[in-house]
C-alpha cells in the first residue's frame, strides 16, 4: 500500500516536471489553470522603510485627571466638535473577520474593533450607537486621519515611529505579533521551512517587509487584502500567509483546515489612530480605554470575539505614557 | 496582313462572337452564383454566428453582474436573481456549443479556453455563495476572484469571437457588394462586337439588317442589363445591411457589454466593502464610454431605430444619477443604505432602470441584426431565377450568332 502511494506521488511529481508548457496545452483544455485574485504581485515589491527617529512606539498621552461626563464635553475641545456633529466618524475594516466585518445575515458591522469604536462613542455621547463607520483600505488609514475624513481609525494599525511622524496613537488596545497561517498537515512550522516558497501578505504592508527580511528567503506575494491571501492558500497558490497573529486567527476561523503556527517574528502593538493636532482627543480616548480595561468591557469583548480563536482572555495591554 | 476571303472572315468573326457570348454568359453566371452563395452565407452562417457571439458575450457579462448583485443581498439571495444567473450560464453553454459548429482554428482556440474556464468560474461563484451563507467575509474574496476571471479571461475571449464573427460577416458583405466590372466589360465588348459585325456584314452583303445578329444583340443587351441590375440591387441591399446593420451591431453590442460592466462595477464596489476604489474608477471610465457610444449609435442609426437608442441613452443617464446616490450613501458610511438603494425593487431604483436600459439596447441590437439578415435576404431574392435565365440567354445568344452567319457563309459555297 505504502509503495503504491509512493509510486503515485513519484508519478505525480514526474508528471509535474515533464509537463511542457506548450501554449496549446491550456488553449485546448489539456490542463486546468488556477484563477488568481485581481492585482496579485508575485513576487511582491518590498516597500522600503522610511528612516524614522527612535521613539517608544507604545508611549501615548496621559488621560485627563478627571474624564468629562458623557454628553458634557469641555467647550472648544475636539470632543465638543464631535458631540456637536452628533456622531463620531471611525475608519474601520469591513472585511476583517472577528475585528470588523459585515455579518451577512444582518448586514451590520460587528467585531472586536467595532466594540472599541462603540466604547469611545459611549464615552462621548453616553450612547454606543452614535458612530458613523467608514470602511477604508489599509493604504487609506493615515490619509483619512490627516484630511479629517475620520476622527479615529481603528483598523489593526501598528504603532511605529514612522507613523508617529504623521499621526498620533492612543495607548495599545491589542497586542499582536507577526506569525504564519498554513494548511494543516503541510509540515510547515516556522519561517525556516519556507525557503524559496511563497508567503502572502497585503501590498505595501510592513508584513511584506518582514517576510522579505527572513533569513530563509521566502518569496513574498502581495494581494489587495488578507482575504485574497486566504483564497490563494486554499487554492494552493501560496504556502503560507503571514501577518499579525490576531488577523491570522480571523482567517483561521473561516477555514478550519488552516492553523496559525510559528514563533513571533515581530512585535506589533495596535493603537487607535488620531490626528496629530488633537492631543485632547488622544487623552480622552486613552481615558475611555482605561475605563473599559478596568470595568471588564475589554475582557468581555475579547471573550466574545477572539477567545475561540486566540485562547483564554489575557490581561489587557498595559498603557504606556510619554508624559 | 493578307486579306481574308469573306467566308473565312465571317467564320473568324462568328467564332469570336460565340466565344465572347460564352465568356459573357459564363462570367455573369459565375458572378451571380458566387454572389448568391455569399448572401446565403450572410443569412445562414456569418450573420447567425455574429448573433451567437453576441449572445455568448451578453450572457457572460450578465452572469458577472447578476452574481455580484445577488451576493450583496443579506442572507439567501433573491430567487429571481439566482434564476437569472443560472439562465445566463445555461445560455452561455448553449452559445458555446453552437459556436463550435462553424469555428475556424482561431475561434476553436478561443472556444477551448471558454469551455475550459467557464466551469472554473461557476465553481468560484458557488464557493463565494457558500462562504457568504456561513456568514464569513471570505465569500467576497471568492466573488472578486470569479469576477476577475470573467473579466480578464472569459470576456476577452468572447469578445474575440464576436470580433472575428463580425469580420467574417463584413468580408462576406464586402465580397457580395463589390463591383462586377468583368461582367460589364465583357457585356460592352460583346454588344460592341455584335454591332461591328453587323456593320461588316451589312457592307459586304448590301443588306441593312442581319436578323440573327440583331436578335443576338438584343439578347446580349438583355443579359447585360438584367444581370447588372440584379447584381447591383443585391450589392446595394447587402451594403445597406452593412452600413445600417453591422456597423450599428458593433456599436450596440459594445454598448450592451459596457452597460453590464458598469452595473457589475457598482455591485463589486459594494461587495469589496471599502476596498472597491478600483471598481469605482472602472465604472467611471465604462460609463463615459457607454454614453459616448450610445450618442454615436443614435447619430448613425436609421430614423426608425433612433427613438429606442435615445431612450437607452436617457436610461443610462438616469442609472448614472442613481449610482451617484448609491456612492454618496456608501462614501458617508451608510453601507446598508447604499446596498438597499442599489438592490431596491421599486420602478425608479437602479435595478429597474438598468433593466430598461438593457432592454432598450437589446431592442435596438435585435433591429440591427435583423436588418443585416433581411437586407441580405432581399439581396439574395434579387438574384433568384437569374442563373437559369442566364443559361438560356447565353444559349440564345450563341444560337442567334450562328444562325445569323450560317446563311451568309453558305452563299459563298
Amino acid at each position: 500500500m505504502k509503495r503504491v502511494a509512493a509510486l503515485l506521488i513519484l508519478l505525480t511529481l514526474l508528471a509535474g516536471c515533464g509537463s511542457n508548457p506548450r501554449p496549446q496545452d491550456s488553449a485546448y483544455g489539456g490542463k486546468g489553470v488556477l484563477p488568481q485574485p485581481e492585482n496579485v504581485q508575485d513576487p511582491a515589491e518590498v516597500p522600503s522603510a522610511a528612516p524614522a527617529p527612535d521613539c517608544t512606539p507604545r508611549a501615548s498621552l496621559r488621560p485627563p485627571a478627571t474624564m468629562p461626563a458623557p454628553g458634557k464635553m469641555p467647550a472648544g475641545s475636539t470632543m465638543a466638535k464631535i458631540a456637536a456633529r452628533g456622531r463620531v466618524i471611525v475608519g474601520v475594516d469591513q472585511n476583517a473577520y472577528l475585528f470588523g466585518f459585515r455579518d451577512p445575515a444582518t448586514g451590520d458591522l460587528a467585531g472586536f474593533e467595532i466594540d472599541m469604536a462603540r466604547a469611545v462613542a459611549k464615552a462621548i455621547f453616553g450612547d454606543p450607537e452614535k458612530v458613523q463607520f467608514l470602511a477604508i483600505t489599509t493604504a487609506d488609514r493615515i490619509p483619512v486621519i490627516q484630511d479629517g475624513r475620520a476622527d479615529l481609525v481603528i483598523r489593526t494599525m501598528t504603532m511605529n515611529c514612522e507613523r508617529w511622524q504623521q499621526i498620533s496613537f492612543s495607548t495599545e488596545y491589542l497586542a499582536s505579533r507577526q506569525r504564519l497561517l498554513v494548511r494543516r498537515g503541510s509540515g510547515i512550522k516556522e519561517f525556516a521551512d519556507l525557503a524559496n516558497r511563497k508567503v502572502c501578505a497585503t501590498r505595501g504592508s510592513t508584513s511584506i517587509r518582514t517576510i522579505a527580511a527572513q533569513p530563509s528567503k521566502p518569496v513574498p506575494v502581495a494581494t489587495d487584502s488578507t482575504l485574497d491571501c486566504l483564497v490563494m492558500l486554499q487554492q494552493g497558490q501560496v504556502d503560507a500567509v503571514s501577518t499579525i497573529d490576531v488577523l491570522l486567527a480571523g482567517l483561521a476561523a473561516q477555514d478550519p483546515t488552516t492553523e496559525v503556527v510559528g514563533s513571533p517574528v515581530s512585535d506589533e502593538p495596535s493603537g487607535i489612530g488620531i490626528a496629530k493636532g488633537s492631543p485632547d482627543l488622544v487623552r480622552f480616548v486613552n481615558g475611555a480605554l482605561e475605563q473599559i480595561r478596568a470595568d471588564g468591557t475589554w475582557a468581555g469583548s475579547y471573550q466574545r470575539w477572539l477567545s475561540a480563536a486566540l485562547g483564554p482572555v489575557p490581561a489587557p495591554p498595559k498603557p504606556v505614557y510619554q508624559d | 496582313m493578307p486579306r481574308l476571303a469573306t467566308p473565312d472572315l465571317y467564320r473568324v468573326v462568328a467564332g469570336a462572337l460565340v466565344l465572347l457570348g460564352l465568356a459573357l454568359g459564363g462570367a455573369a453566371l459565375a458572378t451571380v452564383h458566387h454572389r448568391a452563395s455569399l448572401t446565403r452565407d450572410i443569412t445562414a452562417v456569418s450573420g447567425p454566428l455574429s448573433v451567437g457571439a453576441q449572445d455568448l458575450y451578453r450572457s457572460l457579462s450578465d452572469a458577472d453582474a447578476t452574481a455580484a448583485t445577488a451576493f450583496l443581498t443579506s442572507g439567501a439571495e433573491p430567487a429571481g436573481l439566482r434564476q437569472r444567473y443560472l439562465d445566463d450560464i445555461a445560455r452561455a453553454g448553449a452559445a458555446l456549443t453552437a459556436a463550435a459548429r462553424d469555428a475556424d482554428d482561431a475561434d476553436a482556440a478561443r472556444l477551448a479556453i471558454l469551455t475550459d474556464r467557464l466551469p472554473v468560474y461557476t465553481g468560484l461563484v458557488e464557493t463565494a455563495r457558500s462562504y457568504n451563507r456561513l456568514g464569513v467575509p471570505l465569500g467576497g474574496a471568492y466573488l472578486r476572484e470569479a469576477s476577475a476571471l470573467m473579466r480578464q479571461t472569459l470576456l476577452p475571449q468572447a469578445e474575440g469571437l464576436f470580433v472575428s464573427a463580425q469580420e467574417r460577416l463584413r468580408d462576406a458583405q464586402r465580397d457580395a457588394s463589390g463591383s462586377t466590372w468583368p461582367v460589364l466589360a465583357l457585356g460592352v465588348l460583346t454588344v460592341g462586337g455584335l454591332l461591328a459585325a453587323q456593320v461588316l456584314v451589312a457592307r459586304r452583303t448590301k443588306r441593312d439588317f442581319n436578323v440573327g445578329l440583331v436578335a443576338a444583340s438584343l439578347v446580349a443587351l438583355i443579359l447585360l442589363v438584367w444581370s447588372s441590375a440584379a447584381l447591383g440591387t443585391a450589392a446595394g441591399r447587402v451594403e445597406v445591411g452593412r452600413t445600417q446593420g453591422s456597423s450599428l451591431v458593433d456599436l450596440l453590442a459594445d454598448a450592451r457589454r459596457l452597460a453590464l460592466q458598469a452595473r457589475a462595477d457598482e455591485s463589486l464596489t459594494l461587495v469589496a466593502r471599502g476596498g472597491g476604489a478600483a471598481f469605482e474608477k472602472d465604472y467611471r471610465e465604462v460609463m463615459d464610454r457607454l454614453t459616448a457610444m450610445l450618442d454615436r449609435a443614435a447619430a448613425e442609426a436609421p430614423e426608425s431605430d433612433q427613438a429606442v437608442i435615445r431612450a437607452a441613452r436617457e436610461q443610462a443617464g438616469r442609472f448614472d444619477e442613481l449610482h451617484g446616490g448609491v456612492r454618496a450613501l456608501d462614501d458617508k458610511g451608510d453601507y446598508l443604505g447604499a446596498v438597499a438603494k442599489a438592490t431596491g425593487a421599486g420602478p425608479a431604483d437602479p435595478p429597474a432602470v438598468f433593466a430598461d436600459l438593457d432592454s432598450a439596447v437589446g431592442t435596438a441590437l435585435a433591429a440591427a441584426n435583423q436588418r443585416v439578415d433581411h437586407q441580405a435576404g432581399h439581396g439574395g431574392g434579387a438574384l433568384t431565377g437569374l442563373e437559369i435565365a442566364l443559361l438560356l440567354l447565353t444559349a440564345g445568344l450563341v444560337a442567334a450568332v450562328v444562325l445569323g452567319f450560317r446563311p451568309r457563309i453558305g452563299e459563298y459555297r
